[in-house]
């Protein structure tokens, strides 16, 4: 019973993990690549973000009672699905090191301009870690509280922001250079959709009322697109392209705009906390896939020796995500021109790998 | 284990209460205004905070609220940072309400200035920005309303437009237009007070000009900045004063080879303020002449504005290239490079104006008309 989850909350981690790159990351990518036309490059990522996403369903679908790592042990043994497995974990570990970074230099550049960032994640690593030692259900019941919290924020900063958009910073539209619009729209997908991989780490056996499950994630998929090109569209209708582009994280910068009935103003940190949970949120799912993974390929079952191996690999995460990022030009550069490269060669190239597998055992059973 | 457990986190109370970023809040600096002037190529940052404790123990008294520290350097992080050595506590810009740069720094250009609260954190980017004209910023900002204990320039009431910062660098990066902000002076010798009645013309960020006060109302009015205006016309060789509502102003776009001619619509709804003539306003024929009367008048001080910019100072302070760039990209792509010295300074323009005369204030009649009736 302790991991059990409904379906609820499985779309409520499916929401979180899709929205945690949606600051500094995704708003970085898309308005510096296609400008003013960076919608496009949005709304052209959700509708090529298809094919992972049903790839993944297939998956989560394709045995009921094995997770992704059973699977890769069932579909090619012992050791090539150990091999399988451990490069699936890959991607997921620069997920963490990104999320990590990413969540310290916003609260580092907006919030506490003095403060290391390694301090900072110190001080989000200790409930991560407590939550990540919980039970599947508590880790679950925990993010859907998130998510709920969430979705007020998020429509508070959209009522905020009505009365701030000028359309014509939208314009001139569809004047940026296909290839442009284009290779941000690739960018986006490895930090949208693929952090998905994740949902595969629960059994769909242990998935409540899992009758409508491809229809809701679907549907969640959607609604997190919306979100992002909501977010996109505000910042750059009440900043405007060349000004967006200047800041660092112009999701915030938007959010200094908000002021309601003209008394209700200065929002923009309690409005942004719901990013920062959504980080913590995508960490802690991160972790438990990693954890998955040592329990299903190491076959490893004390819980204590699980939560320890998993404290000792996310403060290594933590360690390296201050060494990888020496500075944000660094960091910049790797997040928008390597870690998609990697992440579709590695994400990509296994799940292919284990489709055309099940093709090929369908074929011969 | 428990125990252990309830250690460390009695432990983790003590350790993590706090941040490198703790300040108690009598230890901060409120800082409400700023000021930029250059002297020698020295730059010279003055700020004004906020006493809370002074202003409590003079509440019922008109003596100032506020301290004024001023730092000298080479460039304006050192200023700055020259600036503590005076203040005792750490100073806080997240309350900044307006910042006044020096025309002299102004002419010389103010990317330092813009790159410098650009970048500071704390800064909302938010405030007003205004310059000072015919003095030195920080004489500005010693100026204090005898109605406030704080800077009352944030709170002017005057009729133009106050530019906000986040507003300012927008235009300063876009493509085909140029920014402008508001000029600040000061009337009077003994107890000065701020004046705010130009606007300064920037190429970029140089300042290259200013416009008088009717030029000012018509920059405000085509750059829809403004919704209201007083507007006055001759009747007789008396005058009426009209108080415009609602005004409008919409471009559009036609080209000829590519050359681009704009015509510019502007629309307000009208009440007669006041009257000096005995004109009979009851009469329809009257009160469309005084319409039309009033439509001219604001028609020259638009044409008066735009020959301004245009033909003096050769800046597209209107955003008229952005437009055409924005609706007529294509067209744009042609013009871009020849624009600023070329396209914008022969660019027709055609103004027309259309006043819709609602009322005529609480009295239907004119005054002069019904004492001579007398």
């Amino acid at each position: 019973m302790k991991n059990k989850i409904t379906l609820s909350q499985l779309c409520s981690i499916c929401w979180q993990i899709m929205l945690a790159s949606s600051i500094g990351i995704i708003s970085y990518i898309s308005i510096n690549g296609a400008k003013q036309d960076a919608w496009a490059s949005i709304v052209i990522s959700a509708v090529l973000g298809i094919i992972p996403l049903f790839s993944y369903l297939y998956l989560l679908n394709y045995k009921k009672s094995k997770n992704f790592f059973e699977l890769n042990n069932y579909l090619f043994g012992n050791k090539i699905g150990r091999f399988i497995s451990s490069l699936s974990t890959v991607p997921i570990l620069i997920y963490i090191i990104i999320y990590f970074y990413n969540m310290c230099n916003f609260i580092t550049l907006n919030y506490l301009t003095n403060t290391p960032n390694l301090f900072i994640s110190l001080i989000f690593l200790i409930p991560i870690m407590y939550l990540i030692s919980q039970d599947l259900q508590v880790i679950a019941r925990c993010l859907f509280i998130i998510f709920g919290f969430a979705i007020i924020l998020h429509f508070a900063t959209l009522i905020g922001l009505i009365n701030q958009i000028d359309i014509n910073n939208l314009k001139p539209i569809l004047t940026s250079d296909f290839n442009n619009i284009f290779s941000s729209c690739l960018k986006i997908i490895p930090f949208t959709v693929f952090p998905n991989i994740l949902l595969l780490s629960v059994r769909k056996k242990d998935i409540t009322n899992s009758k409508n499950l491809n229809k809701c994630i679907f549907i969640i998929y959607l609604l997190v697109f919306v979100v992002i090109l909501s977010i996109v569209f505000f910042v750059i209708s009440v900043l405007g392209v060349k000004l967006s582009a200047l800041y660092e994280f112009p999701e915030f910068q938007v959010l200094k705009h908000i002021s309601i009935a003209r008394f209700i103003e200065r929002m923009e940190t309690t409005l942004s906390i719901h990013w920062v949970l959504y980080v913590i949120s995508s960490i802690v799912f991160c972790l438990y896939f990693i954890k998955q993974y040592i329990k299903y390929t190491y076959k490893i079952k004390k819980d204590k020796t699980l939560n320890i191996s998993i404290i000792v690999i996310a403060t290594i995460l933590l360690i390296l995500s201050n060494l990888i990022f020496k500075n944000v030009v660094i960091a910049n550069y790797i997040i928008s021109n390597i870690i998609p490269l990697v992440l579709y060669i590695i994400n990509l190239g296994t799940i292919i790998l284990i489709l055309i597998k099940i093709k090929i055992k369908k074929y011969y059973s | 284990m428990k125990k252990i457990k309830t250690v460390v986190i009695i432990m983790l109370c003590f350790f993590l209460s706090g941040c490198w970023n703790y300040h108690e809040l009598n230890d901060l600096a409120i800082t409400t205004s700023m000021s930029f002037d250059i002297k020698d190529d020295t730059y010279i940052v003055s700020y004004m905070v906020v006493s809370p404790k002074k202003d409590e123990a003079n509440s019922n008294e008109s003596k100032t609220s506020v301290t004024i520290y001023k730092g000298e350097g080479k460039s304006i992080s050192s200023a700055y940072t020259a600036l503590n050595k005076e203040n005792p506590k750490v100073p806080y810009i997240g309350h900044l309400d307006i910042v006044i740069i020096s025309e002299e720094l102004a002419k010389k250009g103010i990317y330092d200035v813009v790159d410098f609260l650009m970048r500071n954190p704390e800064s909302r980017k938010q405030f007003y920005v205004a310059l000072s004209k015919g003095t030195d910023a920080k004489s500005v900002l010693e100026v204090l309303s005898p109605l406030d204990s704080f800077s009352s320039i944030t709170n002017n009431q005057s009729d133009i437009f106050m530019a906000q910062y986040s507003d300012f660098v927008k235009k300063l990066l876009d493509d085909g237009i140029n920014p402008i902000l508001s000029g600040i002076e000061l009337d009077g010798d003994i107890d000065p007070k701020t004046k705010i009645d130009k606007i300064g013309l920037f190429k970029g960020d140089v300042l290259v000009g200013w416009a008088n006060y009717k030029q000012s109302i018509g920059i405000n009015i085509l750059n829809n900045n403004t919704k209201s205006a007083l507007l006055e016309t001759s009747c007789d060789d008396k005058y009426a004063i009209s108080t415009l509502n609602n005004i409008k102003s919409e471009i559009k776009a036609s080209f000829y080879k590519d050359i681009p001619k704009l015509n510019i619509d502007i629309r307000a709804d009208g009440s007669i303020t006041q009257i000096n003539c005995n004109w009979n306003l009851e009469d329809e024929n009257v009160f469309r002449n005084l319409e039309i009367q009033f439509e001219k008048e604001l028609k020259g001080i638009m044409e008066d504005s735009i020959l301004l910019a245009q033909k003096e100072y050769n800046v597209d302070i209107f955003g008229y290239g952005n437009y055409i760039y924005k609706n007529h990209y294509h067209k744009w792509e042609k013009l871009k490079n020849r624009w600023d010295d070329q396209i914008f300074p022969d660019l027709d323009i055609a103004v027309s104006t259309k006043i819709n005369l609602k009322n005529t204030g609480s009295s239907k009649k004119s005054l002069k008309e019904n004492t001579n009736e007398k």
